[in-house]
């Protein structure tokens, strides 16, 4: 449909970076620095939790007990989050308490095999076909609705399980690793970390089993356009049709993206006070005057024959009209003050 | 006429800063009676009294919201009132309104630039300049 990136190429490139040979059996084996890796993990662990708190807001908060009463993706969310701060505290507890910004949780996970090679991967059967970026068929984009929006959430947690099953059997392998350096705090840290992942997989893969998420969910996740809006461009004389729809959708999420930042404005003017509204009337009131001045003296100046004469000065008969009014303004406006004192205009005192 | 030369008198003599912000909002209170008052559609000064009127509009509210300024004024502006519309030429009442518009931008001035609050200074300071484009406005040009 469009050239311009989307979500799914993000995840297409996390997914293969994380499933890469390389980076699955030879990095752990070639060494590695493990503050570096815990450091990386946690950037990482960062990202997922804003992804997740975008979708999931205010369930991170929900009592262990009032969970019963949520969805099933709710509860997989408020889950999620707890388990994704509880591994930035694992890996680094005040860091992580600020950086996530969600209440942490000490509790600590129920052993698993660290170095354990996935049961399910991206492609088994508890998660649902995602189709890569490149394979798009052009999903209407109307996300908004509530139907939509519970379909993302569906889809992000999906994703953020996906990854977070990639990225604990190859954070625990660095910890096990004899070839990598780093003292054993700092391994069993990094480990504790990736339990964590491995709680959150789980809980991520319980709620996919319930209520599985659907492949037009995840395709409409992955065609989210990055959040840049395409730059103005007009279009030409011969533009095929779908370049047309694509200038549709670009001024529309200009137009929302101006709405949004319209909204961050006080709703009235802080240049509309009453020094402003003195000199619209009396600038009004002047050029009224001045111009009743011009018609009356080119009235003078015709010839008396025919009709100009007449319109002329019923011209300036009116443009005094019109300054008579305006100074009724002005001395209406004489009454009339605004507080400025924090947005004073010396409009006034600039206009001279 | 003769409210503006008392708001004159007045202005010339007070002292403090609370004190010249009372007088100087009763002397834009005045110019602007009397400026209005004198507002003729077939003067060549109506222009300038338009423009002269609307700064003393201004210039009383830059000091309005003067954390120093009184709560209220002195009592004396119903009966300065009451004084002005004698017989004078527009000439006369442009030369008085620029005159006290000379005599506020000083008193303003002064005051604002001796203000410790910077929201006296700044109501002072803002008052000074409106003072100063009606005294601009209205002078007569020449030596």
């Amino acid at each position: 449909m469009s050239s311009r990136a989307v979500l799914g190429d993000f995840l297409d490139a996390a997914h293969e970076q994380f499933s890469s040979s390389a980076s699955r059996r030879e990095a752990p084996q070639g060494g590695g620095d493990i503050q570096q890796v815990s450091d990386s993990l946690l950037r990482v662990l960062i990202l997922m939790s804003r992804y997740v708190q975008d979708v999931t807001a205010g369930s991170g908060t929900v009592p262990a007990r009032g969970r019963r009463v949520l969805t099933v993706w709710g509860r997989a969310g408020a889950e999620t989050r707890e388990a994704l701060s509880n591994a930035a505290a694992s890996l680094h507890e005040p860091g992580a308490r600020r950086w996530l910004g969600v209440s942490l949780q000490r509790a600590r996970p129920a052993p698993r095999h660290g170095g354990g090679v996935p049961r399910r991967g991206p492609g088994s059967p508890a998660y649902p076909p995602r189709a890569r970026s490149g394979r798009r068929t052009g999903t209407a984009l109307r996300v908004g609705t509530r139907r939509h929006v519970a379909g993302a959430t569906r889809a992000v947690l999906a994703e953020i399980g996906l990854l977070a099953r990639q990225i604990a059997p190859l954070g625990a392998r660095f910890a096990l690793a004899p070839g990598s350096h780093g003292a054993p705090w700092a391994r069993r840290k990094l480990n504790a970390a990736c339990q964590w992942l491995w709680v959150l997989n789980t809980r991520v893969e319980a709620a996919q089993r319930e209520d599985p998420v659907r492949a037009a969910d995840m395709e409409l996740l992955c065609a989210i356009p990055v959040n840049a809006a395409a730059p103005r461009r007009l279009p030409g004389v011969s533009e095929p049709v779908a370049r047309l729809c694509e200038g549709v959708i670009s001024t529309a999420e200009r137009v929302r993206h101006a709405e949004w930042e319209a909204g961050q404005q006080p709703p009235w003017s802080p240049g509309l006070t009453a020094d402003s509204l003195r000199l619209v009337a009396l600038t009004s009131a002047v050029t009224s005057h001045n111009c009743q001045t011009l018609l009356r003296c080119l009235a003078a100046r015709v010839d008396d024959r025919g009709s100009l004469r007449d319109r002329l000065l019923r011209a300036a008969e009116a443009a005094g009209h019109a300054r008579e009014g305006w100074v009724r303004v002005a001395h209406a406006l004489d009454r009339v003050t605004t507080d400025t004192r924090r947005v004073r205009l010396a409009i006034c005192c600039r206009v001279w | 006429m003769t409210s503006l030369s008392r708001a004159r008198a007045r202005l010339e003599h007070v002292t403090g800063l609370s004190a010249i912000m009372d007088a100087a909002y009763d002397a834009f209170e005045d110019l602007l009676a009397v400026i209005r008052e004198h507002e003729d559609p077939a003067s060549s000064l109506f222009a300038a009294f338009m423009f002269a009127a609307a700064s003393a509009a201004d210039g009383r509210d830059a000091i309005l919201f003067a954390p120093s300024l009184p709560p209220t004024g002195n009592g004396d502006r119903l009966t300065a009132l009451a004084g002005a519309g004698a017989e004078i030429s527009l000439e006369e009442v442009a030369d008085a309104a620029a005159g006290l518009g000379h005599l506020l931008a000083g008193r303003l001035l002064e005051a604002g630039q001796a203000a410790a609050d910077p929201g006296d200074r700044s109501a002072c300071l803002g008052a000074a300049r409106c003072a100063e484009n009606i005294c601009g406005l209205l002078r007569r040009s020449g030596p």
